[in-house]
């Protein structure tokens, strides 16, 4: 239904007073909306449609006065706390590497860790300012995008111990365009959540062929737990015990196989070269000091620096090392996952709880590879500290994008005009009216 | 009869959580509500309203969803949280409190001032 041009330049007059952009929509309509009801309430009373749309607007009082005091009211939230963690993490993972970094085994691990961390914040920046709800307005594009570069790597990437690395690294950014594929098939019932296996198989299948090790794991969890998010938020328009349980189905299944998986490889890597030095360190460390660096082979077992980083300086520094880290990314993972639940938009707490779920996994599987537990082999790193430099720019690429949502989440409203309520009758009767809605907005 | 806006001002928080203690409702329904409820005494303005319950909205006393109105249009209702049933508990202890100050000066002072 066209909007009455009197209305409409009252809620721009209202918005113009809000500096930021992001709201004004959300706000316009909400008083175009009361407008509306107003109006039609004198109509009722007897007054014609003029005089009543005059009448309603003159009840509303001053825009210029109402818009400033919405604009005390609406301001992005920054999250610094979040950002002021990201870049914390980020400089304790250069000072560790500066400090504790064989140079003999890997001599190229500081210069890179500096050029990617500067790389990474130029991402995380750049996502940042970027409007998240791009994952929505291209969801398929962006997802299909993805799927191309996957494709690629598939037959370009190298092999390390068996697993195609790119392909891993890429497969963390699919869980969060999956977000954008959830909520581009809202109200589509059971049809929608088909499409929604469909789209998951996809990256799943390019995993498996790589393998891709880990990344696969990450991927169908974190995409699982986003299905969830949205079946119990009523996403499809189905009965919510139903959905649940075609959405469970596979994760039950998916569960076993992974424990089964883990346990094989556990059982494997239990006795395997490097998880024997990591059980070595991890027993004869200390609280606060080091210990005696030939227990466990004079500091050269490959990767210790890197990839079992936080064996490394637990044996180095003592568990101190360990339990601080680990507090300053609970207290990441905690607040983040905060953050997530407030959100209000099923569109922000789908994109933010894809970002942090895959930073979780990664601490998890990390910490328990370093301490002895190797649940996987192949693992981008610990998020934002350990050597890696691509993981480091798609971490700092998802938080940027996280950030985003906190941000301008509160701005951003589920549409539920354009679907569900927006009428798909040519012609009908509202109020004693005929509506003919030509689709024209 | 209307009343002095300067009286209303400093309870329409405890009118707006009142309202919305009862059920969920969108802008333009609180306003109508308030109006029948209080014999038309309480004329809030739209104006007046939105800024506080974004206000509120944003120190999570209430919170908000969308609902359709009609097939083209979508409401904005407002919900009250926890967090606001207890400021709602608060206001009116302060209400009552205050009110009874002030009829206790209006019939004549404390008791003593008749010994």
């Amino acid at each position: 239904m066209q909007l009455p041009n009197k209305i409409k330049n009252y809620s721009n007059s209202v918005c113009e007073q809000i500096r930021w952009k992001k709201a004004h929509e959300v706000i316009g309509e909400e008083i175009e909306n009361h407008i509306i009801d107003q109006k039609d309430g004198f109509i009722k009373k007897g007054l014609d449609e003029e005089t009543s749309i005059d009448k309603a607007i003159l009840e509303m009082g001053d825009p210029i006065t109402v818009g400033a005091q919405l604009d005390r009211t609406h301001r992005p939230k920054a999250q610094w706390s979040m950002i002021l963690l990201t870049l914390l993490m980020l400089g304790m993972g250069l000072v560790i590497k500066l400090l504790f970094t064989n140079n003999l085994n890997t001599p190229r691990v500081i210069p890179y860790s500096i050029i990617s961390a500067v790389i990474g914040i130029g991402f995380m920046l750049a996502a940042y300012f970027i409007d998240f709800t791009i994952l929505v307005k291209h969801h398929k594009k962006i997802f299909i995008a993805l799927t191309i570069i996957e494709i690629m790597l598939l037959m370009f990437s190298p092999k390390v111990n068996g697993c195609k690395i790119y392909v891993n690294y890429i497969l963390l950014l699919f869980p969060t365009a999956y977000a954008g594929i959830i909520y581009g098939v809202r109200n589509k019932g059971y049809g929608g959540i088909i499409q929604c296996y469909l789209f998951f198989v996809i990256p799943l299948l390019i995993g498996i062929a790589a393998p891709a090790g880990s990344g696969n794991y990450f991927y169908g969890i974190i995409c699982f737990i986003l299905l969830i998010i949205a079946i119990s938020k009523n996403w499809f328009n189905i009965k919510t015990k139903t959905g649940l349980l075609i959405a469970f189905t596979p994760v039950i299944v998916f569960i076993i196989y992974f424990i089964a998986l883990t346990m094989r490889r556990v059982y494997f890597e239990l006795d395997g070269y490097m998880n024997v030095i990591v059980r070595n360190i991890i027993s004869h460390a200390q609280f606060i000091g080091g210990v005696d660096v030939s227990t466990y082979g004079k500091d050269i077992a490959p990767f210790l620096d890197t990839n079992f980083l936080l064996t490394h300086l637990i044996g180095r520094i003592g568990w101190i090392s360990f339990v601080v880290m680990m507090i300053v990314i609970a207290i990441f993972i905690a607040y983040g996952f905060y953050l997530c639940q407030k959100q209000k938009s099923i569109l922000g707490k789908l994109v933010s709880t894809s970002v942090m779920a895959c930073f979780t996994l990664q601490v998890v599987c990390f910490t328990a590879n370093n301490l002895g537990f190797p649940i996987f082999v192949m693992l981008p790193g610990l998020p934002l500290i350990s050597y890696g430099n691509i993981a480091l720019i798609i971490n700092m690429s998802l938080i940027g994008i996280m950030l985003s949502v906190f941000k301008s989440g509160d701005a951003v409203r589920d549409k539920l005009s354009s679907n569900k309520f927006r009428s798909s009758k040519f012609m009908e009767i509202i109020d004693g009216k005929l509506v003919i809605d030509i689709g024209v907005k | 009869m209307a009343i002095d806006k300067s009286l209303i001002s400093g309870s329409t928080t405890m009118l707006i959580l009142t309202l919305l203690d009862g059920k969920d409702m969108y802008g333009y329904q609180m306003i109508e509500e308030l109006s029948v409820q209080s014999n038309d005494a309480f004329l809030l303005k739209a104006g007046t309203l939105y800024p506080l319950l974004h206000a509120l909205e944003q120190q999570e006393m209430v919170t908000s969803y969308d609902d359709n109105a009609d097939s083209t249009r979508v409401r904005k209702y407002y919900s009250l949280t926890k967090k606001g049933k207890r400021l709602l508990g608060d206001k009116k202890s302060e209400w009552r409190a205050y009110t009874k100050a002030v009829n206790h000066v209006l019939e004549g002072g404390a008791c003593f001032a008749t010994t």
